[in-house]
């Protein structure tokens, strides 16, 4: 029994402060208002708490939980701490932060290979059950997003129109696709071709203006064609829905607009859309030879339209594989023309003017 | 042995007018070691540690807030917030996925007619905001007793979303009306114990207060608009100068009217609060609020300078390293190098952005506590003598629709 202190008693019930003296009992600290006791707090029971510097604030889990004591005395403070071995318990201490790694590692390395694993796969098992009627209806909509971020004027010059549809007509025929292709182009000065859900093609003029020949158009339609036949793009949906939705749970964004989010997105699909790609090559150049036409000038306009692509300083980041590699696999199935020109010399005339005015 | 040593009087019985100042009595670098730590935790568990970031923030900004001589206490766990979140998540997962849905299915109407589907978002933005305040609320410890808040979340989403209407229909002309009855509802409903509080603060002496800084806030891009237009469209090249000056001076006009008008803000919502016959008084400064914010604005300017050189460098290396002349060879199978390449710019891009974290929470969330802490002012403390603990701790899936919504506060 040593000395006692002043101190003031919150009793968790009524908000008035009450001015104690603290008295050290062998097993409790007793708190003492006048010569009454207002309360005894076992030592193993106390727990401090954050308090301004020069005060020491304490509770005690048996009694009320609101319960507080603030020691503005210095020796009594020290006393109270010496006797309460477990005062610092209970604060964010070293065990609890390795156990907050711990698992936060472990859920992390979970959601990443899932999404980069278990996704695609299910896409792959998921895309082929979409029913078709779904599939077109899905991708009216994001046909309605694709003409608004372009521009979205679509050319229908008449002859232009007629070259197009002939083209188209010369690759369905050996496609078999599980649902009709429409083609048409965009009138937008980016080279780019793209393939929606429910089988629509789009040809941006930008890629139309710097082709040289028939044939390269044909093999990127027949590649586009492929995306159509192997379902990609209900596939991508999927797969990007779902990645970004596990990503989402990870960085805590579920709406998936994270910077964080898109980066990671990006890899993730990066890395899918890389086989895809490689698979819609190998239908394009199936279908070229097929026609009795080679699939080397479709490689070459690869290369001519994507050469900067060697100079990106991520190229991990580009959903295109790299051309050179897709040149490669192209020259590998390179053979002579067998049959004439799929477009006469007129007819690629106009295609190449569907989108010029009269 | 018993030893009375003489009690300092804590609440001695004084006139219904006496004030008590409060203070914050934290100290910088325990205050900075913590989010430097904190912050660093965040990178190997891919943020999850803000839970107990934030707790530990709370803690250190409540405990070292005395009103007089007494503290306030912080009684929150990581624990709770990081609970709370992943009920938020099992909440909005569906949300989530019929917003997704219906998305596609008004994109099919009319591209991009999803947007207002935000509008469902922002209301339950509201409602996370709301309950977020009542998990704080009841978190928030004094004299041994505890802030609660009735109410209800809904109902402050509707009232919100109405008053963001009238809001926007008038150039902003309703805001000081609408945070007056957004306050006044949040403030009703809260209670100190079995004492109810209240909002003093009225739309109309807000709108007095900040009226010259909303005519600021349309003036200067209306001033700049218009010597622009008149210097190119009405093709008169002596304006140039003139337009460039103006069209400066609204640029960096216009934080400033932010920053004066949040201050202006702050000092009327402190200074409308009650609780019963206890009133609070504000002297906060502009100056004082002014001082954060450009502290603020420097340090991340500086952090922005160092961290660009800093990745300048370590980007020259890397791309000296491998050359260009092997990129091509590199491309063709090398994806677990790219891989790491990737997790190297996502480490540094990880690292800036929690620096900016550390930086926001230092100079803004601490410093603009501890401004408003040390020029308010209680009167009548003594009427809280007499208040009986009530209410119940709140749970916390309000704070985690607040942190998966992204409308949390500190």
């Amino acid at each position: 029994m040593s000395g006692g202190a002043a101190g003031a008693f919150y009793d968790g019930v009524a908000a008035r402060p009450r001015p104690v003296t603290l008295r050290f009992g062998a097993d409790a600290l007793e708190i003492l208002e006048g010569e009454a006791t207002a309360a005894r707090w076992p030592y193993p029971g106390i727990r401090r708490l954050p308090a301004a510097a020069s005060r020491l604030r304490v509770r005690s889990l048996g009694g009320p939980a609101l319960a507080r004591l603030d020691v503005d005395d210095a020796a009594a403070a020290a006393e109270l701490l010496r006797r309460s071995a477990q005062a610092e318990e209970g604060t964010t201490d070293r065990r609890t932060v390795v156990r907050i790694v711990g698992w936060s590692l472990a859920a992390t390395a979970s959601l990443v290979l899932t999404a980069i694993y278990l996704v695609p796969l299910a896409a792959d098992e998921l895309a082929p059950l979409v029913p078709v009627g779904l599939e077109r209806r899905i991708g009216e909509a994001v046909d309605n997003q694709v003409r608004t971020l372009f521009s979205g004027k679509a050319c229908a010059g008449a002859p232009g129109s007629a070259s197009l549809g002939k083209l188209s007509a010369a690759l369905a025929s050996r496609a078999a696709l599980p649902l009709p292709a429409e083609v048409s182009v965009l009138d937008s000065g980016i080279p780019n071709a793209v393939a929606l859900p429910g089988g629509r093609v789009y040809l941006f003029e930008g890629l139309l203006r710097r082709a040289r020949e028939p044939d390269e158009i044909a093999g990127i339609l027949a590649h586009e064609f492929g995306h159509v036949a192997r379902r990609d793009g209900m596939r991508k949906l999927i797969q990007t829905g779902g990645s970004s939705f596990l990503l989402g749970l990870l960085f805590g964004d579920i709406t998936g607009g994270g910077t964080l989010i898109f980066l990671g997105r990006a890899l993730v699909d990066s890395s899918y859309s890389r086989d895809a790609e490689t698979a819609a090559d190998r239908f394009a150049a199936d279908i070229m030879v097929g026609l009795g036409r080679s699939p080397r000038p479709m490689g070459a306009f690869l290369v001519r339209i994507t050469g900067a692509q060697k100079d990106m300083p991520l190229p991990f980041l580009a959903s295109h594989p790299v051309s050179a590699e897709r040149l490669e696999a192209l020259e590998a199935r390179a053979v002579a023309a067998t049959a004439p020109p799929l477009l006469t010399e007129q007819e690629w005339r106009d295609l190449k003017s569907i989108c010029k005015p009269g | 042995m018993n030893v009375a040593v003489p009690v300092p009087p804590i609440t001695p019985q004084i006139p219904l007018t006496a004030r008590t100042p409060v203070a914050f009595a934290g100290d910088r670098g325990d205050f900075f070691r913590l989010l430097l730590r904190g912050s660093l935790l965040q990178v190997p568990t891919a943020g999850f540690y803000r839970f107990w970031l934030i707790t530990d923030i709370r803690r250190h900004l409540w405990g070292q807030t005395l009103i007089g001589r007494e503290g306030l206490e912080y009684t929150g766990t990581g624990r709770e917030l990081a609970i709370g979140f992943m009920i938020a998540l099992a909440v909005l997962s569906p949300i989530y996925v019929v917003y997704f849905v219906l998305g596609l299915a008004a994109e099919r109407l009319q591209a991009f007619a999803s947007l207002p589907l935000f509008l469902i978002l922002y209301v339950f933005g509201q409602y996370a905001a709301y309950r977020a305040r009542r998990y704080r609320a009841t978190r928030t410890i004094f004299r041994g007793v505890r802030f609660w808040m009735t109410g209800s979340a809904w109902r402050y989403a509707g009232k919100t979303f109405l008053w963001d209407l009238a809001t926007l229909f008038s150039l902003g002309l309703a805001l000081p009306w609408r945070m007056a009855a957004l306050e006044r509802y949040k403030m009703q409903n809260t209670r100190f114990g079995d004492l109810p509080g209240d909002f003093a603060g009225t739309g109309g002496a807000l709108f007095r207060r900040g009226v010259g800084l909303w005519l600021l806030a349309l003036g200067l891009p209306i001033a700049a608009g218009a010597t622009i237009a008149a210097a190119v469209v009405g093709a008169a090249p002596e304006l140039v100068p003139v337009a460039v000056v103006v069209a400066t001076l609204a640029l960096l006009g216009l934080p400033l009217v932010f920053v004066l008008f949040r201050a202006t803000v702050m000092r009327w919502l402190i200074d409308g609060v009650r609780f019963g016959a206890v009133s609070v008084e504000s002297g906060l400064p502009r100056g004082a609020v002014l001082g954060c914010y450009a502290k603020w604005a420097t340090a991340v300017l500086g952090w922005g300078a160092a961290f660009a050189a800093l990745a300048g460098a370590a980007f020259a290396l890397r791309t000296g390293g491998s050359g260009f002349a092997d990129i091509r060879a590199g491309l063709a199978g090398a994806w677990t190098s790219h891989l790491l390449d990737f997790a190297g710019v996502l480490v540094f891009y990880l690292v800036f952005l929690l620096g900016v974290g550390v930086l926001k929470r230092y100079f803004l969330d601490r410093g603009l506590w501890a401004a408003v802490a040390a020029s308010t002012t209680v009167v009548n403390l003594a009427a809280a003598d007499r208040v009986q603990a009530a209410g119940e701790a709140a749970g916390s899936l309000g704070e985690g629709l607040a942190d998966a919504l992204d409308v949390g506060a500190i």
